[in-house]
C-alpha cells in the first residue's frame, strides 16, 4: 500500500475505525507524519459529523411517515396473495372457457353435456379410458362393461380408425365417446347413449346438423340409441361422414 | 498438511456459515424510527429545502411500504432508503436542472489546506452553508459519510459508483469543505474587524 492510498483508506474511515484496513493503520503507525495527518483529519470529521447532526427535524414528521404505511397497508396479507393469483387465474380461464364454449343454453340438456365433455377430451382436460385403434377394438372393449355402444353407424364413420373412447355420464344416463380420426388429423367425436324417456331426443334416422362457434355437430337416433357426433372440422367433412 | 487444513476451514465456512437470504425484517414503525432522521437530513443536505426533504423522505418511506417486502436481507433495509431518496432526488434535480456535473478545481473552488493549518470554526448553518456550494456529486459521499450512517462501501452502493470514486470524492470534498469554512470564516473574520469599512455607497 502506498501512502496516497493509506491517505484514502484512513481518510474514509476515520468516523468508521474499526473499518480501516489493517495496512493503512499500520502505515500511520510507524509513519508520525501520516498520524499527525490522520488526528487531524478526524478531529475535523468528527466536529463536521456533529454539526450535521444538530439540524433540527421537522416536527410531526414521524407521524405523518408512520400514517403512509396505513395509506399503503395492502388489503390482503402477504401469504394470502398466491391464493388471490390462483383465483384469479382460474376465474380468466372459466371466463375464457365461458366465452369461447360452443355449448348454448337452447341446447337440450343432454347435448350441452355431451359438448362439454367431448370439449374436455378435445383440449386435454380430460383421457380416453382405452386407446384401441379400430370401432371393433372399442366394441369389445365396451362389451364387458355394459356401456353404450352403437349398434348402428354410417358406413363412412365406422370405417374409419379410432383413438379410443371414454365412459361418461350425461345427467344420470350412461353415455360412451368414441373418437374417430377423420381428415388431416381431425378428431370427431361420437357420443352414444340411450334415449329412452329422454326429453328433445334427436331426430330417428336422420341426423341434424348445426354449428356452434367453429364446432360442427350432427345427432340423430336410431331405435332406442341416440347419437351426437362433434367435431372442429367443418360442417362439409363431417356431412361427408354420413355418405 | 496446512493446505488441506485450510481446505477444510473454507469448506466449513462455505456449508456451515451460509449467508441467511431470507430474514424477518424489522416493521415498518422500526424502520421509520431508526432511519428518518437520517434520511431527513440527507435530503436536506442535498435539496437545500425543508419541505422537499420532507417530500423526499416521505416517497421514500412511501416506496418502501410498496416494495420494501420485495427486500430478503434486513441489513439491506438502510442501504435501500437511502439509495431510493438519492435517485429521487436525482429525479427532481434533473427535472429542475440544478444537478451540474462540476468537476472539482483547487484554484476556483478552494486550495487544499496544509495539515498544520487551523481548524476552521464549525456550527450548523455554516456548514449547511458550506455544503451547498459544493458541487453535488462531492456533496452527497460527503454527507453520507458524516451521517454516520453508512460506511464507504455502502456509500458506493448507494450512489452507484465504484468504491475508489466514493473514497477520492471524500477526500477531495473534505478538502473543498475545509477550504469554504475556513473562507467563510476569514469573511466572517473581517466583517466583525474594527477596521472593516464597508464600500462607499454611490
Amino acid at each position: 500500500m502506498t501512502l496516497d492510498e493509506a491517505r484514502l483508506e484512513l481518510d474514509a474511515t476515520t468516523l468508521r475505525p474499526q473499518e480501516a484496513a489493517a495496512d493503512a493503520l499500520a502505515m500511520a503507525d510507524q509513519d508520525p507524519g501520516l498520524q499527525a495527518w490522520h488526528a487531524q483529519r478526524t478531529r475535523f470529521d468528527e466536529a463536521v459529523a456533529n454539526a450535521l447532526h444538530e439540524s433540527p427535524i421537522v416536527p410531526g414528521l414521524r407521524e405523518r411517515l408512520l400514517l403512509t404505511q396505513q395509506v399503503q397497508k395492502p388489503f390482503f396479507p402477504r401469504w394470502f396473495r398466491p391464493i388471490i393469483a390462483a383465483a384469479a387465474v382460474a376465474a380468466c380461464l372459466a371466463l375464457g372457457w365461458t366465452i369461447l364454449s360452443p355449448v348454448s343454453p337452447k341446447m337440450p340438456s343432454w347435448e350441452a353435456d355431451s359438448l362439454a365433455a367431448v370439449m374436455k377430451l378435445q383440449y386435454g382436460l380430460a383421457t380416453l379410458d382405452d386407446h384401441s385403434p379400430t370401432l371393433t377394438d372399442v366394441k369389445t372393449v365396451l362389451a364387458p362393461m355394459r356401456a353404450p355402444s352403437p349398434d348402428h353407424l354410417p358406413v363412412s364413420l365406422a370405417s374409419l380408425p379410432t383413438y379410443g373412447c371414454k365412459c361418461i355420464t350425461i345427467g344420470d344416463r350412461p353415455a360412451t365417446i368414441i373418437c374417430f380420426k377423420i381428415a388431416s388429423g381431425e378428431e370427431a367425436h361420437l357420443v352414444v347413449f340411450s334415449n329412452d324417456q329422454l326429453d328433445a331426443a334427436p331426430p330417428q334416422n336422420t341426423p341434424r346438423f348445426e354449428t356452434s362457434k367453429g364446432w360442427s355437430l350432427a345427432s340423430w337416433s336410431d331405435g332406442r340409441q341416440s347419437y351426437f357426433l362433434a367435431t372442429k372440422a367443418d360442417e362439409e367433412t363431417l356431412r361427408r361422414l354420413f355418405g | 498438511m496446512q493446505i488441506t487444513f485450510n481446505m477444510f476451514l473454507d469448506l466449513n465456512s462455505d456449508c456451515l456459515i451460509a449467508p441467511r437470504v431470507t430474514e424477518t425484517l424489522p416493521s415498518f414503525e422500526q424502520i421509520v424510527d431508526a432511519h428518518y432522521a437520517g434520511l431527513y437530513r440527507f435530503g436536506l443536505s442535498m435539496c437545500r429545502n425543508e419541505a422537499t426533504a420532507q417530500d423526499l423522505v416521505q416517497h421514500t418511506f412511501l416506496q418502501w411500504a410498496r416494495k420494501g417486502h420485495t427486500l430478503r436481507q434486513a441489513a439491506k433495509v438502510k442501504t435501500w432508503l437511502f439509495t431510493t431518496l438519492y435517485r429521487e432526488w436525482l429525479t427532481l434535480a434533473r427535472r429542475e436542472k440544478k444537478h451540474e456535473t462540476v468537476e472539482f478545481q483547487p484554484d476556483v473552488h478552494g486550495a487544499v489546506l496544509d495539515e498544520a493549518e487551523e481548524e476552521p470554526s464549525l456550527d450548523n448553518a455554516s456548514l449547511h452553508a458550506a455544503l451547498q456550494e459544493l458541487d453535488p456529486n462531492y456533496r452527497a459521499p460527503l454527507v453520507l459519510f458524516y451521517l454516520k450512517e453508512l460506511s464507504y462501501r455502502d456509500i458506493a452502493e448507494t450512489l452507484s459508483v465504484p468504491i475508489g470514486t466514493v473514497m477520492s470524492r471524500l477526500s477531495r470534498g473534505k478538502d473543498h469543505l475545509r477550504a469554504i469554512l475556513t473562507r467563510m470564516a476569514d469573511s466572517t473574520a473581517k466583517l466583525s474587524s474594527p477596521n472593516f469599512s464597508p464600500p462607499a455607497a454611490r
